[in-house]
């Protein structure tokens, strides 16, 4: 069982370059896999690609060994969640209807909500603390807490993969610290293959492997001590950057 | 609520069969109706509920019904409060048909004997059809180029049809009324098209309650939430093509309904489908039925155009919903 990615390229329409090249990786159950690298170096392409929203213009994603492009779209979202880095979320809409939509895969065409439903998104907001403002419209809600609505809508899916684009962007300490640890719970815990995009490099630290990318290439791959080396960052980021090393690497950038 | 709607809508739909030049009691409109379902049409007050009132009455209601089904999908499928039925150029291909028919139905026969109704079907569906062909890249059918190209066709076929009228001026005023939307023309024939488009829409409408919601959440969320998007782009404005091109061509550019009705749903219920999609159903049907009411009796013998009276009334009645719902907010 794998999310894998073979020999993917990628280029936009009308654009004269590949934002994605030759990038080839797995992401296995169980396993909190880390995306990083620079702005625009193709990272939530990468996730697009993966989830089977974008087609890739060389290569193949792959799920399961079957390619995700042939499985039908209902179908592929019982086997991955995304969590976008900005969603439109109705405001008009409780957190409970929202996370309900998350069961739309595994329900018919006619379908109502069976009490299984019910209970399997009660689990989900209770999982990432969101029942108790499920009465809450969504407009109402702060930043962090539509997170994590959107992060038990995800988990409604019952997915083998979740796909995290950025996750804690614009969220203060707090939330911050609660999504990684619901993501690191998620794979330890649950079994579920996590791949997440993120820009802060600490939260990076606590991922069990880092991808790191720049211009749309992998340029190193490993355990966060082996990918946060001083010397790497400051290349691929083109700032200077310290490194305290260790088994989670604490990294600083050096204000010039 | 769908219960009390419902209720609400058959009785709207007797008051208007009771009221007209002829007055007939609520009473009587029953006894009408059970004996004519029995094949009996006997007295007076049966012959005006069956053969002058109903196919009227009726024609209304399924054209307000489609309309604001046709609405309420696309304003969910293209995510735009502002989408109406008319918004691909049904309403302007239908209107531009319409005043060909009118304007040279006289002189050239085949038109004529098409008469305007299926004229201006027909052109409704070209319209749409052309702006499909324009926007569609592979498969799909971006949303933003969708809407541009129908809006586009529209305006040069709203100036097609300034001009025919301008052409012959003497059929400017039969244009205009067919433009401006009745019901005084109804006939069976028209309502069982209108039924019959509607049998295979509503259940449609229905049961893509999900789909519908999904839409909201935009395109690739809705995809990775496991909706077949493209596909049921294309399968929505098939089906409220349809439904809007036979309203329109049986009575005229009725504006408003497919904008505001599912409108004052969300208002009163909010942006769930599962209730949206019938509510919008059952009250654009009794809005049209009171509209067309009105249109008839407030200067009667005289009658209103009835998409002046939709917008002249129904207007200020949404603002004032609108108002009060964000006084309470």
């Amino acid at each position: 069982m794998s999310l894998q990615l073979d020999r993917v390229h990628y280029r936009y329409e009308g654009a004269t370059q590949d934002v994605v090249q030759d990038v080839s990786f797995m992401v296995e159950p169980a396993t909190w896999v880390g995306l990083i690298g620079p702005n625009g170096a193709g990272k939530s392409t990468l996730l697009a690609l993966a989830s089977g929203v974008l087609k890739p213009s060389r290569g193949s994603v792959t799920l399961n060994g079957k390619s995700v492009h042939r499985y039908g779209r209902r179908a592929l979202a019982r086997h991955v969640a995304v969590v976008p880095q900005r969603s439109d979320l109705p405001d008009a809409f409780t957190a409970r209807a929202l996370v309900a939509m998350g069961r739309a895969p595994h329900l018919g065409f006619f379908a109502s909500e069976r009490p299984e439903d019910e209970r399997i998104i009660e689990a989900a907001m209770r999982r990432t603390d969101a029942w108790r403002f499920r009465g809450e419209t969504m407009g109402a809600l702060s930043g962090g807490e539509r997170q994590r609505v959107v992060l038990a809508r995800a988990l409604a899916q019952q997915p083998t993969w979740l796909l995290l684009d950025e996750p804690t962007a614009h969220l203060d300490l707090r939330y911050q610290a609660d999504l990684l640890g619901y993501a690191r719970r998620l794979a330890h815990e649950d079994g579920l293959g996590v791949l997440a995009v993120l820009h802060d490099l600490n939260h990076a630290a606590r991922c069990d492997r880092l991808i790191l990318v720049d211009e749309g290439r992998i340029v190193a791959e490993g355990a966060p001590a082996d990918v946060l080396r001083a010397p790497l960052l400051s290349h691929v980021y083109r700032t200077r950057v310290d490194v305290q090393e260790g088994e989670r690497p604490l990294v600083l950038p050096r204000v010039p | 609520m769908r219960t009390g709607s419902l209720a609400a809508l058959g009785v709207v739909l007797l008051a208007a069969l009771a009221v007209g030049s002829v007055a007939v009691a609520p009473g009587d409109v029953l006894g009408a109706i059970l004996r004519g379902l029995q094949g009996q049409v006997e007295q007076a007050s049966d012959v005006i509920v069956w053969q002058v009132r109903a196919p009227r009455v009726l024609l209304a209601a399924v054209t307000g019904a489609a309309l604001a089904l046709a609405g309420s999908a696309y304003q969910a499928v293209f995510r735009n409060p502002l989408a109406d039925p008319y918004l691909l150029g049904a309403a302007s291909g239908a209107g531009f048909g319409a005043a060909v028919t009118i304007v040279y139905g006289a002189s050239v026969t085949w038109l004529a004997t098409l008469g305007v109704p299926t004229v201006a079907f027909v052109t409704a569906l070209v319209t749409v059809s052309l702006a499909v062909l324009m926007a569609r890249v592979g498969g799909t059918l971006p949303t933003v180029s969708l809407i541009l190209a129908g809006v586009v066709l529209g305006s040069s076929l709203s100036a097609g049809t300034s001009f025919v009228m301008l052409a012959d001026q003497e059929r400017t005023a039969g244009v205009l009324a067919w433009l401006l939307g009745s019901f005084a023309f109804a006939n069976w024939r028209d309502v069982l098209v209108l039924v019959t488009i509607l049998v295979l829409a509503i259940p449609a409408g229905l049961a893509a309650r999900r789909a519908f919601d999904l839409m909201l959440v935009g395109e690739a969320s809705a995809k990775q939430l496991g909706l077949p998007v493209e596909r049921f782009k294309w399968l929505v404005v098939v089906i409220a093509t349809l439904l809007t091109a036979a309203a329109v061509s049986v009575a005229g550019v009725i504006g408003f309904v497919g904008l505001v009705v599912p409108h004052a749903v969300r208002l009163a219920v909010g942006p769930e489908h599962r209730e949206l999609i019938p509510l919008s159903i059952l009250w654009g049907a009794a809005f049209l039925v009171l509209a067309d009411l009105a249109a008839r009796t407030v200067l009667a013998p005289a009658e209103l155009p009835v998409g002046v009276v939709t917008s002249l009334v129904g207007g200020p009645f949404f603002l004032i919903l609108l108002r009060r719902s964000r006084m309470r907010a």
